[in-house]
């Protein structure tokens, strides 16, 4: 059952954890594609010792193509339910399963990550982060007319079906909010999964700043007049 | 004849010039730069037929009016400038993509473990 099941993971400069995150998702069986979206540092050397699909970039695109290369990918290959993972270790491994459950029963077509479902997992959450996904919780209702619990949470599962119909044109990290535009839009049945979240000091520094924050909103609202 | 309307119309020349000669463009393009250039030089040189178009559209000297209509101009030219853009980064975001899964390799020891006996590249 577990055998059509692809783990997309984009990375840019992930070559201090990649390792680890893969060895993880190596340990429960998984299918890995990782797109790596023409990183500068060993990213990519790395990968060439790892039981993985190694696809790259020959330009940098940015986090969201990555994603749709991935997804278009491993639909080629014949998968059945596709992972979307990040690549820096935030995510476990073992929350696939209850991720994939949804769609294994047919009672979902998208699986949707949240931290927010279990008290003690939003306790493991930084105060200021908390902060900021609220607040980017309350404008992707607005934008997306999907009211979740959880924002810009990478975790997701798609079933072989919704994965062909959703295609993500932002190219960066907008796509986190054009992906549940599309669900909405597509009429997909969703669900929210609880997911841990392990904050470590280089998820930290990578996470997503305010600033950055603005500039998503901005390619959202660009997005609404350039089709 | 003023010295601004010998630098503008001289100014207007070349702009031309370097369209038509150095840029391929559609003669669509080309017909429209023409008109352009042809119209511009004719308010540099007669003043007082722009000055008569702004008052009949009630705006004072018609310096602003050319100003206003120039605004809107260079704000609609981004704008398609912009969507150009867009188109561009489509077609690239497209291409990466299709070299990215052409030269999709499959790594490390996954063959060896049996895990994927069935997929490696074709």
């Amino acid at each position: 059952m577990i055998d059509d099941v692809f783990v997309i993971i984009p990375a840019y400069n992930e070559a201090t954890v990649l390792r680890s995150t893969i060895q993880s998702l190596i340990d429960v069986n998984m299918k890995i594609v990782v797109v790596d979206d023409n990183s500068k540092d060993e990213t990519w050397s790395i990968l060439q010792n790892l039981p993985v699909y190694a696809l790259r970039h020959v330009i940098n695109l940015g986090q969201g193509a990555a994603l749709q290369t991935g997804m278009t990918f491993a639909l080629v290959k014949g998968a059945q339910i596709i992972v979307h993972f990040d690549a820096d270790g935030q995510h476990r491994a073992k929350d696939i399963e209850t991720m994939i459950e949804p769609i294994l029963r047919g009672e979902a077509d998208v699986v949707l990550g949240s931290r927010f479902l279990r008290k003690e997992d939003a306790f493991e959450i930084p105060f200021s982060r908390r902060v900021t996904l609220r607040v980017a919780v309350l404008v992707n209702g607005i934008f997306t007319g999907l009211w979740l619990t959880d924002a810009h949470n990478g975790f997701r599962a798609l079933s072989r079906e919704a994965a062909g119909q959703i295609h993500l044109y932002e190219n960066r990290f907008a796509h986190a909010s054009e992906i549940l535009n599309q669900i909405h839009h597509l009429g997909l049945r969703y669900v929210e999964r609880p997911t841990t979240i392990e904050y470590s000091e280089y998820s930290r520094a990578k996470g997503q700043s305010l600033w950055n924050a603005f500039n998503i909103l901005i390619d959202i609202l660009l997005r609404k007049v350039f089709k | 004849m003023k010295p601004i309307q010998i630098v503008l119309v001289l100014l207007l020349l070349l702009i031309s010039f370097v369209f038509l000669s150095r840029l391929r463009s559609s003669s669509r393009n080309r017909i429209l730069i023409f008109i352009l250039a042809l119209t511009g030089i004719l308010m540099v040189m007669m003043p007082d037929l722009t000055t008569t178009l702004a008052q009949i559209l009630g705006v004072g000297r018609g310096a602003d009016l050319i100003t206003y209509f120039s605004l809107v101009g260079i704000f609609f030219i981004l704008l398609l400038i912009y969507s150009k853009l867009r188109e561009l980064d489509a077609a690239i975001t497209s291409i990466v993509r299709t070299v990215a899964i052409d030269q999709a390799k499959l790594t490390g020891e996954l063959n060896k473990t049996g895990v994927d006996s069935n997929s490696s590249k074709q």
